[in-house]
């Protein structure tokens, strides 16, 4: 109903309007509030949209993941791209982070019972389970996330993903299945040697700095890690990899409007991935320690 | 043969297409025409099922393919070569992996000796002979066009599309490209649409030429008959006249 005829309607029904306020104050009234609604279900309608899109994406990724030829040749340039160029930065992140870890802990435990405990358990539980997996993903997010989407919008505004499929390929199959695979693999690994590296970067600063004798900051750790502490981790890598494939292609694919489109979209999806790495984590920590991971 | 029925289109709420009829015969050379942004390249992927109508049937050889799955549809855009407007080459890929990747994709030759000879024979069509290693960025607008070109012919489809073929190409190259579209049609029996602003090249090479405005076709006839048009819309758009019932804000 257009606001035309809903003023005409309402005027129609509004007889007992109170004294000293307006017909015209009160069908005002109930036209903004008609707006508010309209704005609140255009938004939710919105979001709905969008994630039915992306569960569509992501059953579409299985479709074609399975379906042959395999496309070897792209698999293993986006692992490369994905996986082994974003070594180096993954592993700054994670030595510091180690690094920082371990002073804090020392310098905590220091304080409360004057000397240095546990410093490794610290260091080693956080790495594997939280930080290692978390800084990972977000480290993956904003470097190869980032450039996925950048790149399939680039493709998407300038015709190249219309001309895939005038030319027989299925863009999902060519462009999204290769980097999906590569982030759903390419994320654990970084986080293992990120979980290694952080926790080296914290001996050293135990050792070397606190002084800590080398073989109780390696008690600390294998004394009380069990393997489902590591798969804990690992699992929360997987989805994160999911979460920056599906979100930057799927992102990618429905870029509009240019270069300035392929640069909203980019942050967009930056953003995006984070938060939702952020808020999925807690929600599978709980989740995972409910069932008994770790 | 092709034959859309009463297209309708919008994106948000701008209508495009409105009940736009157009039927094109097995072998024949159409040429559509219209002021830009009129909705001249929609057409065109609807016909290849890029797009789909909100309203309407295009049927490619008796299949509807608005209604068709995704990998029946697949299957019907291979007879299809189409030339975007911007041309659309995959810059991560020189220009031969540009050309030859129809081939590849559509497993239509697997001998790398015969792709390759292919290329060259398409490059050599559009009188680009020896940039086969060239990336599409170094290439002028032009040349970007023309491998365009090529990679849309290289398949040897059924239908070929052509969406703005000469716009960007220098003139005498612009003939040669005339030359190229009448030859795929004589020589090799190609359906063409071909969408121009190029009315000197629309004489050149078409059978029929149809007129778009406002989302529907205006007039459709042959070279003569629309020369000797009597439609005051067409006339004003064939002669290229500010003055008349277009006016400069109407997109048409
Ligand atoms: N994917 C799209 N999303 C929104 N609007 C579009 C899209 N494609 C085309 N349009 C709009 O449709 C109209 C017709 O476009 P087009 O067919 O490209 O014109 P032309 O006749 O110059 O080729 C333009 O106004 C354009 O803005
Ligand atoms: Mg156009």
């Amino acid at each position: 109903m257009s606001y035309e005829l809903r003023a005409k309607w309402l005027e129609s029904k509004v007889h007992k309007h109170l004294p000293g306020e307006s017909l015209e104050q009160k069908l005002e009234e109930r036209l903004e509030e008609d707006k508010f609604i309209k704005f609140l279900g255009k938004y939710i309608v919105g979001i709905a949209d969008h994630i039915g899109k992306l569960v569509l994406l992501f059953f579409q990724i299985i479709f074609w993941t399975f379906r042959r030829p395999y496309d070897l040749k792209n698999i293993n340039k986006q692992m490369n791209e994905i996986g082994v160029n974003s070594l180096v930065v993954t592993s700054l992140t994670s030595v510091s982070v180690g690094m920082v870890l371990a002073l804090q802990m020392g310098a905590a435990s220091k304080n409360i019972l004057g000397e240095p405990l546990y410093v490794g358990t610290a260091v080693g539980f956080s790495m594997v389970k939280e930080l290692g997996p978390v800084l990972t993903s977000i480290v993956i997010a904003g470097r190869v996330g980032a450039a996925i989407t950048a790149e399939l919008g680039t493709m998407r505004v300038t015709e190249q993903i219309d001309a895939l499929y005038t030319l027989g390929a299925n863009p999902v199959k060519y462009l999204v299945v290769p980097r999906f695979l590569s982030c759903v693999v390419m994320v654990p690994v970084l986080t293992v040697f990120s979980n290694i590296l952080g926790i080296i970067g914290g001996f050293f600063v135990s050792v070397y700095k606190m002084a800590i004798p080398s073989t109780r900051y390696y008690h600390d750790i294998i004394d009380f890690m069990r393997g489902k502490d590591i798969i804990h981790g690992l699992i929360k890598c997987v989805v994160f990899g999911i979460i920056i494939a599906l979100i930057s292609c799927y992102k990618g694919f429905t870029t509009e409007g240019g270069a300035e489109g392929v640069g909203k979209a980019t942050t967009q999806s930056v953003v995006i991935s984070m938060v939702l790495i952020l808020v999925t984590d807690t929600f599978l920590t709980n989740i995972l320690q409910f069932i008994g991971i770790g | 043969m092709i034959k859309l029925t009463g297209i309708y289109k919008k994106f948000n709420q701008q209508e495009v297409l409105r009940g736009l009829d157009l039927t094109i015969n097995a072998g024949e050379t159409i040429v559509i025409i219209g002021r830009s942004g009129c909705g001249k390249s929609v057409t065109l992927k609807h016909i290849v099922g890029l797009l789909k109508p909100d309203q309407g049937a295009v049927e490619v050889d008796d299949v509807n393919i608005a209604t068709l799955p995704p990998l029946e549809l697949q299957s019907i855009q291979k007879k299809f070569g189409f030339l975007f407007q911007g041309a659309a080459l995959f810059d991560s890929m020189n220009v031969s992996d540009n050309i030859s990747f129809g081939l590849r994709t559509q497993h239509l030759m697997s001998d790398e000796k015969q792709i390759q000879a292919r290329v060259a024979e398409c490059l050599r069509l559009v009188g680009l002979e020896g940039i086969e290693h060239t990336m599409p960025s170094e290439l002028s607008g032009g040349m970007r066009k023309r491998v365009g070109l090529a990679r849309a012919i290289a398949a040897q489809p059924q239908y070929i599309l052509y969406d703005e073929p000469t716009t960007g190409v220098d003139p005498i190259m612009s003939d040669a490209v005339n030359d190229l579209i009448i030859n795929m049609k004589e020589k090799l029996g190609v359906t063409s649409i071909v969408v121009t602003h190029d009315m000197v090249s629309a004489y050149t090479v078409a059978d029929r030429i149809a007129m778009m405005y406002h989302g529907m076709i205006q007039q459709i006839g042959t070279p003569r008959e629309i020369k000797n048009t009597l439609d005051p819309i067409v006339k004003q758009f064939i002669t290229g006249t500010a003055k008349g019932p277009i006016t400069l804000e109407d997109r048409g």
